[in-house]
């Protein structure tokens, strides 16, 4: 095969780390600017282009971690573990995306709340998939 | 720019989130639908489905846990090969096949060794051993 398995491995392992961590400093500084009296539009403008790059980049990671796993969405072992996680977490990064994009600068505090939960709920799936992923590459 | 309300832009999330994942499960059956329509089936389904069902002893069923709980996702889940080789009818000695799993292949094959005992690797070994094509 032209591109081995080890090309999509290290292509996949750049990618997924990129969205990883814009999700995570979009949660901590949409936390931060949510809990914070000063700096408040910064840190939330900071977490609105962190969460959107991270809902671009997820589509790099996805279609990598796709071609390495030989296109299945399934799987068995840490493989289906794996996209457990990853499936909801890519389906909320883009529907939080979305919702952030369309709310803009807008929204009310019940519904940033909400948002913030679901982002904790984003992470956590991240988090889960990275370690089943870690798990299946490195063995240990 | 239109403004959208809480509402309306969590209507919109949730279908271009759908959306999105359904057409990423639609694009991936269709590249491995290609991908192996390319390739020719190496061992009949009957086969493959008469192999999983022959009698094994517990310390190669508990082998073939490990197996798909670790090495499935790249040798395949019937043990044909996928990103990794084949692993019927081995010409390798357990002390090497416990060195390989152990020690793992530089840049193909990750080390098992935190992760496995020397129990798990005889049950693996022992499951190795009953595959044959």
């Amino acid at each position: 095969m032209l591109m081995t398995s080890l090309f999509w491995s290290r292509l996949h392992g750049g990618a997924t780390h990129f969205p990883i961590a814009f999700m995570f400093a979009s949660a901590f500084f949409d936390a931060l600017g949510f809990y914070q009296s000063s700096g408040k539009r910064e840190l939330k403008a900071a977490g609105y282009w962190l969460g959107l790059l991270s809902a671009v980049g997820c589509f790099g990671a996805v279609v990598t971690g796709l071609a390495l796993s030989q296109w299945k969405i399934g799987g068995t072992g840490l493989l289906l573990r794996h996209h457990l996680a990853v499936w909801p977490a890519f389906a909320l990064i883009i529907g939080l995306g979305t919702w952030r994009c369309l709310v803009r600068n807008n929204p009310s505090s019940r519904g940033f709340t909400i948002y913030l939960c679901v982002v904790v709920v984003a992470c956590g799936l991240i988090g889960a998939a990275g370690f089943f992923g870690g798990e299946m590459l490195l063995g240990q | 720019m239109r403004t959208f309300t809480e509402r309306q832009a969590l209507l919109i999330a949730i279908a271009v989130s759908g959306l999105t994942l359904a057409a990423t499960f639609g694009f991936a059956a269709a590249m491995r639908g290609a991908l192996f329509s390319m390739r020719l089936p190496s061992i009949p389904p009957s086969a493959q489905a008469a192999m999983i069902t022959q009698n094994i002893s517990p310390d190669a069923a508990q082998g073939r846990h490990l197996f798909l709980m670790n090495c499935a996702h790249c040798h395949g889940d019937d043990a044909h090969g996928d990103e990794g080789p084949d692993l019927h009818d081995l010409h390798k000695s357990d002390d090497r096949i416990h060195q390989l799993i152990t020690g793992g292949i530089k840049g193909e094959m990750p080390s098992f060794a935190k992760k496995l005992n020397d129990s798990d690797i005889r049950a693996l070994t022992a499951y190795l051993r009953t595959l044959r094509s």
